[in-house]
């Protein structure tokens, strides 16, 4: 997240400051002073640059395992997408939702794979749940043409949003017309879901954070599926079961829809800002042991510890 | 976003992030991973925050230090320059000027432009953040590099501006406590909290103030007296060690540096030790407090109207408006001139850095009785051995320099004060109020030859004494203070002069309280900063000022009976994040409170199960699944403005309903808070209907002053 890149250049540039001063503090008599300072420069500079290269992953596509995985979706995911919910203004470029379209419309051709993957998601896994989404996406009955032509323009706009600001994204941000039928809720994951009292308990004094609680629970089920929109390319057979819940439309009035789709882009656009920050991947390493069967689990890797990332 | 769990197949244990699991080396991590949680284990047994506070205090004595040690050298190169460049006078006035126009320049126009609310004392807006008060991006860490690059110019100017490094610096030290704070989250895992926030702040603008004097007492003493308004005895604790460590660190680089054997005070001072002072100096020392308390209620006044000066006049809010370093320029343009030694500066000991003003006032000896007869001449450079010379002058005597910088720096200062530059405005106030006393005690001295008890010992009379009470009187007279007192004893390790030193402070405090509000909080005036000032029993117009005349009427309620499509529209047609839930529509009694998000989720799962023609009203929603939380506190119509804004500050919060006998009648917010104190500080034209009564005092100042 931002605060993370802060930590490390903090770091970083504590560590060269230390070094700095060291270097002027420097007298023959008393050498274990600025001894000091350099080892203690040196380790943090060093340490920092260290973490910050460690934080280019690997490309990962992977095969959703079984609907098993939907309960353990942990609770802190959805307060932490919705506290990006809160903290992005812009609308975000629909790309991600359209991609889910154009992936599952099997008359897309499979380069969308390949080309996607060029542009990059970086270090979302994207396991399971995206075939619920894209199914209710595509049940908003988009058109075709519009489809494609909606990702087009949204393949452009994540290239330039990984390595621009919002600002820009925000600018180049056009199709918003697109998300409008995206809205259907997965119906099936807010009852496995618990959202209870993941919602930030207290209010935002800025108004301009108002706007996003409103749209965050739907969306926030939405949110980690939406990531794993390269997964619907790989696994070719959805969950219908889970589908066929995705045929209610909420009887919310439609001009909601409308914003519940721009809000959407914006959890997606914090989704994207938090992948651009990292370093820009090869993609050589696609696949990270992965095992053949979709519904094998993640392949034999380390069971770190979970990472403190708090919402 | 690293919150996707996964589960490695046949492995047990809880599901851990896929990012995690798809890292690179993953052996190596989870060693790292193992090692750093085993160390975190073991340190954070005594509770995590005194590590950061330690490393709070530690890494702004070593900016504090680096600061100092480059400000020094730039100094030095700008004597280097002035020396060499010769006996032709424009070259030398260039010299002079050049230097400070072009640094100050710089300030400005660099900080501005990384962020406009980086100029000035840091002070007041601290002030406002530590009452709770929320002011969005003012601790940025962006903001971090702007200010210490803006006050290191503007120190590198030295005298010749007259300004300190207090107020940028408790500035910075709180950005870098916001900062810790935002590791220290993140290290221990836990969600956000205010109050520790709020600690962590207030015990970096503790440090802030003791690194730049190396004084932990008075720093912690100075930024609870100026900045806080309320100050637990936890977050005393907790300043305290950040501070030490800072002022410990601080010196300990000095002894680092080669600079000094050991540790010691900053400006070291030889004043008699067994009888530092006669009985009857005692009613001096009193006077010279009353003295200090005019003169510093009429600086405060001058310098409050020439902002408010400054804002009105077209010409200059023009120039300030557009072009900031054109005014900061030609501000220190005439602030140059004025000090060029061989013209004006030559009665002005303009030669001298902050440091050796401090030092030479601080002297032991009289110097008018050491100069009574032969006049000294004027080296042609300070002579680090006698630079007090720079202060004798063979026509005008020591009482007319002093004079002469009274009169000419008061001014002066106060213009420097409105250059938008990051700078401090302590240590010119300090070293004025201590001209102030070596003025006395001079003139005492020369007065009382032999002392003021004829027979027995004598003890001739210590101007430097007066120099030390005048510079603790006159600080803490114009920053509302009595910690400046403890201050001056720790800057020179002489606490002989205690009890009239304190007396002094107390009694230019008194002076000064009744009548004029704080630099500061003069600062906040001008600048609106939404801060409510503590207010004394006086006849002040805010007392009556209830809750009724505030808040925010139009409340948008959801009523348990509410229809579904009611409630639909209602939540789409407003934007708050919550809704005060009430009984019925008719009672509107306040039940409780529910979030947007809750609502909007539950309208979307609205299950199928009712039966059709049934309808739907809120209560349903809300027992199928929509939690809402109840409310422990609310405010009345009658509660004044004051008790609210305690709660506020107290409790950290941000919104509380009020009620009138049960029913939900508005809203106070932060927002509605500071129009009501905005109003009362400038209250409007009686020709639009006023929002408040109209007794409050038609002087804003007086109206604000304690």
């Amino acid at each position: 997240m931002a605060d993370e890149k802060t930590f490390r250049i903090g770091f970083i540039v504590l560590g060269l400051f230390l070094l700095s001063l060291g270097t002027f503090l420097m007298s023959h008599d008393r050498p274990q002073v600025y001894g000091t300072f350099y080892a203690m420069g040196s380790i943090m500079v060093i340490g920092g640059v260290i973490w910050s290269m460690c934080q280019c992953y690997p490309k990962i596509t992977f095969v959703p395992a079984d609907s098993d995985f939907q309960g353990i979706l942990s609770p802190k995911a959805l307060s932490l997408l919705e506290s990006r919910l809160t903290e992005v203004k812009s609308p975000q470029p629909p790309y991600v939702r359209l991609w889910e379209e154009a992936a599952y419309d099997q008359s897309l051709p499979d380069f969308t794979h390949i080309q996607m993957k060029v542009l990059g998601y970086r270090e979302d896994p994207r396991p399971l749940l995206a075939p619920e989404l894209k199914t209710g996406v595509s049940s908003g009955g988009e058109g075709e043409p519009r489809t494609a032509q909606a990702w087009m323009e949204a393949a452009v706009v994540v290239h330039r949003g990984l390595d621009e600001s919002e600002v820009e994204i925000s600018g180049s941000q056009s199709s918003p017309p697109a998300c409008s039928q995206g809205s259907a809720p997965l119906a099936s994951f807010q009852d496995d879901l618990d959202v209870g009292s993941s919602e930030g308990s207290s209010p935002h004094p800025s108004p301009p954070n108002r706007e996003e609680p409103h749209t965050q629970v739907p969306w926030a089920s939405r949110g980690p599926l939406d990531r794993f929109s390269d997964f619907a390319l790989i696994d070719d057979t959805p969950t219908s079961e889970d589908m066929s819940l995705e045929g209610q439309v909420p009887k919310a009035a439609p001009p909601s829809k409308q914003q519940w789709s721009l809000r959407m882009k914006e959890k997606e656009k914090e989704t994207i800002q938090a992948s651009a920050e990292e370093p820009e991947q090869e993609e050589e390493d696609l696949y990270y042991g992965l095992p053949d069967s979709p519904g094998d689990p993640l392949p034999d890797k380390e069971l770190g510890f979970e990472p403190d990332v708090q919402g | 976003m690293e919150e996707l769990v996964g589960l490695r197949e046949g492995s047990s244990g809880k599901p851990v992030t896929l990012q995690e699991l798809w890292r690179p080396c993953p052996r190596i991590r989870r060693n790292i991973h193992g090692a750093l949680e085993w160390l975190k284990e073991r340190l954070f047994r005594v509770g995590e925050d005194w590590y950061f506070l330690m490393a709070l205090g530690v890494l702004m004595a070593l900016i504090s230090y680096a600061m100092n040690f480059a400000i020094g050298s730039v100094v030095r190169a700008h004597k280097w320059l002035y020396r060499e460049i010769g006996d032709s006078h424009l070259l030398r006035y260039l010299s002079w000027t050049v230097y400070p126009v072009a640094l100050l320049s710089f300030s400005s126009g660099f900080s501005q432009s990384i962020t406009p609310s980086s100029g000035g004392s840091g002070i007041p807006e601290v002030k406002t953040i530590l009452s709770g008060v929320i002011l969005e991006d003012y601790l940025d860490i962006k903001n971090f590099g702007a200010k210490v690059t803006g006050l290191s110019c503007t120190l590198a100017t030295g005298s010749t501006s007259f300004l300190g490094k207090l107020g940028p610096f408790v500035h910075l030290s709180v950005i870098t406590a916001a900062y810790l704070g935002r590791v220290r989250t993140k290290i221990i895992g836990e969600s956000e909290n205010k109050i520790k926030e709020m600690e962590m702040l207030a015990a970096g603008a503790a440090v802030g103030v003791a690194t730049v004097f190396a004084a932990p007492f008075s720093g912690v003493l100075f930024s609870i007296e100026v900045m806080s308004s309320h100050f637990s005895v936890w977050d005393y604790w907790r300043g305290f060690f950040a501070a030490t460590c800072g002022a410990f660190m601080f010196r300990l680089l000095a002894v680092f540096n080669s600079e000094q054997e050991t540790i010691t005070s900053i400006y070291k001072t030889s004043f008699r030790v067994d009888i530092p002072f006669d009985l009857p100096e005692i009613f001096f020392f009193v006077a010279l407090g009353a003295i200090c308390g005019v003169l510093s209620s009429w600086y405060n006044f001058c310098q409050r109207m020439f902002l408010i000066f400054l804002k009105a006049n077209g010409f200059t809010s023009k120039l300030l408006a557009t072009s900031k370093p054109l005014y900061t320029a030609l501000a220190a343009l005439i602030l140059a001139s004025v000090t060029y030694p061989p013209g004006v500066g030559r009665f002005m000991a303009s030669r001298l850095s902050m440091e050796e003003h401090l030092k030479t006032l601080f002297d032991n000896n009289s110097w008018a009785l050491m100069t009574k007869n032969s006049s000294p001449p004027w080296p042609a450079e300070p002579d680090p051995q006698n630079l007090w010379l720079e202060w004798c002058h063979p026509q005008f005597t020591v009482f007319g320099t002093l004079v002469f910088f009274l009169v000419m720096k008061f001014w002066m200062l106060i213009l420097a004060t409105t250059i938008p530059i990051p700078a401090g405005y302590f240590m010119p106030i300090f070293i004025y109020g201590a001209v102030i006393g070596r003025l006395l005690g001079e003139f005492l001295s020369v007065a009382f030859p032999e002392g003021i008890v004829a027979g027995g010992d004598v003890n001739p009379i210590m101007p430097g004494a007066y120099a030390l009470a005048g510079a603790a009187a006159f600080s803490g007279a114009v920053t509302h203070s009595i910690s400046t007192a403890l201050l001056a004893f720790e800057l020179t390790g002489q606490i002989v002069h205690a009890l009239p030193v304190l007396m002094a402070v107390l009694v230019a405090n008194a002076i000064t309280q009744s009548c004029q509000p704080s630099f500061y909080e003069g600062t906040i005036i001008v600048k609106k900063l939404p801060y409510l000032p503590w207010i004394r029993g006086r006849k002040i117009g805010s007392y009556p000022v209830t809750v009724e005349h505030f808040m925010n009427c139009t409340l948008t309620t959801l009523a348990k009976d509410m229809s579904l499509e009611e409630v639909i529209r209602v939540v789409l047609s407003t934007d708050v994040t919550q809704y005060p839930l009430v009984e019925t529509t008719e009672s509107q009694t306040l039940v409780g409170v529910v979030q947007r998000a809750h609502l909007v989720q539950a309208l979307q799962t609205e299950p199928s199960s009712w039966a059709p023609g049934q309808q739907p009203c809120l209560q349903d929603i809300l027992a199928s699944g929509c939690p809402t939380q109840p409310v422990t506190l609310q405010l009345s119509p009658e509660t004044s403005l004051h008790e609210t804004h305690n709660l506020f500050e107290l409790l950290n919060l941000q919104l509380l309903f009020v009620t009138s006998r049960g029913r939900a009648v508005g809203s106070v917010t932060w927002v509605e808070l500071k129009k009501a104190i905005s109003t009362l500080t400038n209250p409007p034209t009686p020709n639009r209907a006023p929002p408040l009564k109209q007794e409050e005092s038609p002087h804003p100042e007086g109206a604000e002053s304690e």
